[in-house]
């Protein structure tokens, strides 16, 4: 609130002037500022704290370990289909890779040789280790500005060998030969569509069902597999095909009954060299916990953590996948919890430690994309979503229980950035739980964020989910739904990246940036020859549409050549068992009982805004003409020789209405060119459609991540006074610093977009004082 | 005041937007004033975590845009 | 949902409307902030609210130069210089100010906002359709509307009809009162009001016309009145006292209010200290302007829960 001139009893030589955006305050603070993470330190037990100090003293860098052993098998194997070939890497690999237990660990399970050290799947690509971590361009990865890795020196040689092995052979050359030269030009040159992300690795972005784990083993799925190949018939193409299925997920399944094993030797060696008594006693228990489990169902909350564990880490060294997620924590492992208390053998205290000990372990997994991607990752996410409360698919009551509040507490006491959390939110759900969920976001670690079931859930049933399916989602990825076990596929997908697509519009469906045209304006018109705001809307329709088509092209060629060479049978028999053993196929050729292609929208607050500005700027308030405008967009509104101004046609697009004030004439505009993306998707078909999972479509998210910094670059000036180069907004949120009405207002308008069509995930960011939320 | 005043007005805040047809949200809870302290001073903020999109990360380990960005969204207050 | 023909007609001069105030009564509320004030508080951190009409605010940091404001003025007040383009006070008190309807000519074409008009003429409906956007939180909240300035009372017509059509919305009401106006408006006003706010500055009456301008009988009779008639009504009021270093933050002060409160004012539980910040002096100090309190530091530590304890002591409630 802000100023004024006043005339009155003090001497004013002069008028007023000061900055609304300067809070005086910040001037003359001396004291630190209310922060509720740093004002209260964390409690932890002396096991979880010295183990949370041994993995932060460690600086990440690089294994070589993983692409050692992977590259080894792959020579061996070039007689074999690729299926079995991926299994037999697989299961070299756990093998012969570095184990370790963590000092006073009381879980084990590791993704490389030394905690935060990225293991490589050349596999995917080779380019950028070659470019970056052998030649350093454009920079070595322990120089990077952040986002560092360091690069131990003796591994250079070997890594070269395997790079060179890999040439000609991976994933990224692959897609590379089979895109069109249109959609690699909408990727590298205008940047409207990027799939760079799956360049890198596999899709993940799946919750295993490990309430079927725990109670089956992975034994289980062995013997399944035995049991089907027994009856299949091989005089079938498809009998064929789905033998070497079985045979690849009975090698991967034995891997890591094998490996689990190794940890138990390695556990009773540790006891045996063991001085302290309780250590001991403690590894032993480990010892046996590893040899039960995962083969074996598991019985109690240790057993049952320690088979998640497994799952969780192996199926990240199979793939370089982010999202594979722990799901509905406090409901799958109730059952374990509830048991073990009432025989005595638990209490919450010992559960709690055990829950940070998986926060702990889970922290250690960390994965290197080349330079580039890295700007659309920033701060290493890896996306291990466990979700809490919401309702039971079965009753329709709230299914919180003590285990949601264990969660809770272990979140706000070890404070690592893995896993991350979700929890859910619906009108039945207590005030205790509702309370404790706020409490743990005022720390302001981010966590957990919140999704509302009675939008998640009917947004699902509009694609095909069952009531029950629907009622059991957990968050896997940034905020996309999943049901654990039954939903597979591309749930993460190419970045769309709305606001480029508006400024090739205006630019009559040139690239300013490149002076790439690659599809003309329907209408044949420009911002300066748009004689409406309608022909600016008709000719913007016409651009997403031929973006989305390119988007589906790409992510489909992706899929394709993910299905022929680098099928997972490990993530398919874990992750979707029931639907993939029973069709004998992975998720990657339509295993799973629900199958969708995501979406990542990105700058929709700027295309909204931009619109609108257009259209109260050139055809409502007629302050200057189209030709102005482009001229104001080419020059960044910095040429001071027209009339009006640059500057001043900038501050006319920033005075015009702004998603994010419940203003609706502009939040509409936001309304429709969301619903236009999410209506336009569903049109298309993925690779897995009709051969056995529901749905089989493209759906859309609002999900960014930190790619909103790296499109930003390069997107030129927009209508709606954004400068060129800057970062775009963030998933639907409002175009920082322009909703200025608080947040009951910006809420009202980002809950005007439809959000219920956001069936791949809605992302809203919502920054809040600290001292607002002080009691 | 009634007790826990802060915490209602959050759960208040997350019912009200679910109420009326919002699906997800994630909060940052910061001052613009910590985080421009963090951004001078990252040895001592070395475990500051804030909410970037979808997930969190230590802040002084991001990149300066990255920073500036999140610096830069609105705070939401009077 | 708003029916009475004649709230179309009152406009009250309106300096802003604060969506998600925390602080102005129970739950979660919007506070509307009305032009106008009887009083000249020395430590006043809104002296945007204190003239009843429409006035003008240049911000030389949203300023991109562009002049236009010098060629829209038709009366030629605005100069530029090195402070920026300064408008000659008295020509827009003589021409402008209270005369003209808002916006004035020299904002029209400031695209950047760095002139900007404070204050604008709404009516009741215009108001209200800000209010009831966030009704639903209300609700959740146990918010509702407050009123607040500058003094509402200033425009007591418009903040009759405004509450009214509130109470006919099913909104909860409060309001911020400095206790100087008639006892007759206040009569009438308080029909609509669920929650009172009533500041009590200095107890003595000399000290009181130094800070503010006006001596405080007025202000203590309403109070008493206030009070009755609150706790007639069946609902709250609240007694703020601003704790200002050197001014009203004497002992003998914060106890001679405490103690009218607890000993005349039967039905009011809880006096708050506010304590002062600094929020005034840098909005002065930005103002390129001296003011008299500039120097002044907020309560030293540990001084409110002292002051705190004198409330206590006279077993009323209070904030913090």
């Amino acid at each position: 609130m802000f100023i004024l001139i006043k005339k009155g009893h003090v001497i004013a030589p002069c008028e007023v002037y000061f900055s609304e955006g300067v809070d005086p305050m910040s001037t003359v603070l001396q004291d630190e500022p209310l922060h509720f993470q740093l004002a209260l330190q964390p409690v932890r037990t002396n096991r979880i704290d010295s183990m949370l100090n041994y993995i932060n003293a460690i600086e990440p860098g690089i294994c070589i370990e993983r692409a050692r052993y992977l590259t080894e098998s792959y020579k061996e194997t070039e007689h074999l289909p690729y299926i079995i070939r991926r299994a037999r890497a697989l299961e070299n690999i756990l093998k012969k890779m570095s184990i370790y237990i963590l000092p006073g660990s009381l879980l084990v399970g590791n993704q490389s040789s030394k905690p935060c050290f990225a293991p490589l799947f050349p596999e995917f690509t080779v380019d950028f280790l070659e470019e970056e971590i052998l030649q350093g361009k454009p920079m070595y990865p322990y120089e990077r500005p952040s986002d560092k890795f360091n690069v131990d020196k003796e591994i250079v040689p070997e890594l070269q060998d395997i790079i060179n092995w890999w040439k000609g052979r991976t994933h990224k050359e692959r897609v590379y030969a089979n895109l069109p030269e249109e959609a690699i030009l909408a990727q590298d040159a205008v940047g409207a569509v990027n799939i760079v992300n799956f360049l890198h690795g596999g899709d993940g972005h799946l919750a295993p069902p490990y309430k079927w784990l725990f109670d089956h083993g992975v034994g289980h799925i062995i013997a399944l597999c035995r049991q089907k190949l027994a009856e299949i018939d091989l005089t079938t193409p498809e009998g064929l095909e789905s033998k070497r299925f079985y045979e690849a997920v009975i090698i991967s399944c034995q891997a890591l009954i094998d490996w689990a094993h190794r940890y138990a030797e390695l556990a009773e060696a540790e006891a045996a060299r063991e001085t302290e008594e309780s250590r001991r006693s403690e590894l032993r228990k480990l010892a046996e916990i590893c040899r039960r489990v995962p083969e074996h169902p598991a019985r109690t909350f240790h057993e049952a953590l320690q088979f998640m564990t497994f799952v969780q880490v192996a199926i990240q060294i199979e793939d370089n996948a982010q999202g594979i997620c722990p799901g509905r924590f406090d409901q799958v492992l109730w059952e374990h919890y509830q048991r073990d208390v009432s025989r005595g053998i638990l209490n919450r205290d010992q559960a709690l430690e055990l829950v940070q000990n998986f926060f702990v372990v889970l922290s250690t997994i960390e994965r290197i994309r080349s330079w580039n991607d890295t700007d659309y990752f920033r701060g290493k996410p890896i996306f291990q979503n466990l979700t809490i409360g919401g309702i039971n698919p079965e009753t329709g009551e709230d299914a919180s229980n003590e285990l949601t509040y264990i969660v809770l507490d272990a979140i706000a006491n070890t404070r690592t950035l893995q896993p991350s959390h979700y929890a859910r939110w619906h009108k039945k759900a207590p005030e205790k739980y509702k309370m404790k969920v706020a409490e743990t976001i005022r720390l302001g670690t981010g966590f957990p964020a919140i999704a509302n079931d009675e939008l998640y859930i009917p947004a699902m049933m509009n694609r095909g989910y069952d009531l029950k399916d629907a009622s059991d989602y957990c968050i896997v990825g940034c905020a996309e739904p999943g049901v654990a076990g039954l939903r597979g596929g591309r749930t993460g997908a190419a970045w769309f990246c709305l606001a480029k697509i508006l400024e090739v519009t205006l630019y009559g469906g040139r690239d300013p940036r490149t002076g790439v045209m690659l599809h003309p304006n329907c209408n044949g018109k420009d911002l300066s020859s748009f004689e409406s705001y309608d022909e600016v809307w008709e000719a913007f329709v016409d651009q997403v549409k031929y973006y989305i088509r390119l988007h589906v092209l790409m992510d489909n060629i992706t899929d394709k050549l993910w299905e022929e060479y680098i099928e997972e049978p490990l993530t398919s028999a874990l992750g979707c068992p029931t639907t993939c053993l029973e069709r004998g196929r992975s998720i990657k050729k339509g295993g799973a009982k629900y199958d969708f292609t995501g979406n990542e929208t990105i700058g929709l607050a700027n295309v909204a805004n931009s619109l609108y500005a257009i259209k109260y700027v050139v055809f409502d308030q007629k302050l200057i003409t189209g030709t102005q405008l482009l001229h104001a967009l080419k020059t960044n509104f910095e040429d001071m020789t027209t009339d009006p101004t640059g500057p001043e046609i900038q501050q006319m697009c920033l005075l015009a209405p702004k998603y994010g004030n419940d203003q609706d004439e502009v939040d509409f505009v936001a309304r429709d060119v969301l619903a236009l993306v999410c209506e336009e998707l569903p049109k298309y078909k993925n690779t897995r459609y009709g051969r056995g999972p529901i749905g089989g479509v493209f759906q859309a998210s609002t999900t960014t991540v930190s790619s909103n910094t790296a499109f930003g670059r390069m997107v030129g000036a927009l209508p709606d006074g954004r400068q060129t180069g800057t970062p775009l907004s963030d998933g639907q949120s409002p175009m920082r610093g322009t909703d200025t009405l608080g947040p009951t207002a910006a809420v009202r308008s980002v809950a005007k977009l439809r959000n219920v069509l956001l069936s791949e995930g809605s992302l809203y960011n919502l920054k809040l004082l600290p001292q607002d939320l002080k009691d | 005041m009634a007790a826990q005043a802060g915490l209602r007005r959050l759960v208040n805040l997350i019912d009200y937007y679910f109420s009326i047809g919002g699906m997800q949200m994630q909060f940052n809870v910061v001052s613009k004033e910590t985080l421009l302290r963090a951004q001078k001073d990252p040895d001592k903020y070395r475990n500051l975590i804030v909410r970037v999109a979808g997930y969190s990360a230590y802040f002084v380990n991001l990149d300066k845009t990255v920073q500036q960005d999140i610096i830069e969204r609105t705070e939401e207050r009077i | 949902m708003i029916n009475s023909s004649t709230c179309q007609e009152i406009r009250g001069n309106v300096f802003d409307i604060q969506r998600w105030s925390l602080h102005d009564g129970p739950g979660i509320r919007t506070v509307v902030f009305l032009k106008g004030c009887p009083l000249r508080c020395l430590w006043c951190c809104n002296p945007e609210s204190q003239e009843p009409y429409t006035e003008i605010a240049y911000f030389k940091d949203k300023c991109i130069g562009c002049g236009r404001c010098v060629a829209e003025c038709p009366y030629g007040a605005i100069t530029p210089s090195p402070e920026g383009f300064i408008a000659e006070q008295g020509i827009c008190l003589e021409k402008c100010f209270g005369r003209q309807d808002p916006p004035y000519p020299c904002t029209k074409k400031c695209y950047s906002q760095a002139r900007k008009n404070i204050g604008r003429l709404m009516t009741v409906k215009e108001v209200l359709h800000e209010v009831l956007k966030d009704s639903l939180i209300y609700k959740q909240s146990g918010g509702g509307i407050t009123v607040s300035g500058g003094e509402p009372m200033f425009q007591a017509r418009f903040v009759k009809e405004l509450l009214a059509e509130s109470k006919a919305n099913w909104l909860h009401t409060a309001m911020e009162t400095c206790g100087f106006a008639s006892w007759k408006k206040y009569e009438e006003v308080m029909e609509y009001v669920d929650f009172l706010f009533l500041d009590i500055k200095h107890f003595d009456n000399e000290k009181h016309v130094e800070f503010t301008g006006q001596g405080n009988r007025l202000i203590l009779d309403n109070a008493r009145r206030l009070a009755q008639l609150t706790r007639k009504k069946g609902i709250e009021m609240v007694v703020r006292i601003p704790v200002i270093p050197g001014h009203t933050d004497s002992e003998e002060n914060i106890k001679s209010i405490v103690k009218f409160v607890a000993t005349e004012l039967e039905g009011v539980k809880v006096v708050e200290l506010m304590p002062y910040h600094r929020l005034g002096r840098g909005k002065y100090a930005s103002m390129g302007r001296a003011y008299q309190l500039y120097d002044l530091t907020t309560p030293a530590p540990g001084r409110i829960d002292e002051l705190k304890q004198i409330v206590l002591q006279h077993g009323l409630a209070t904030n913090y």
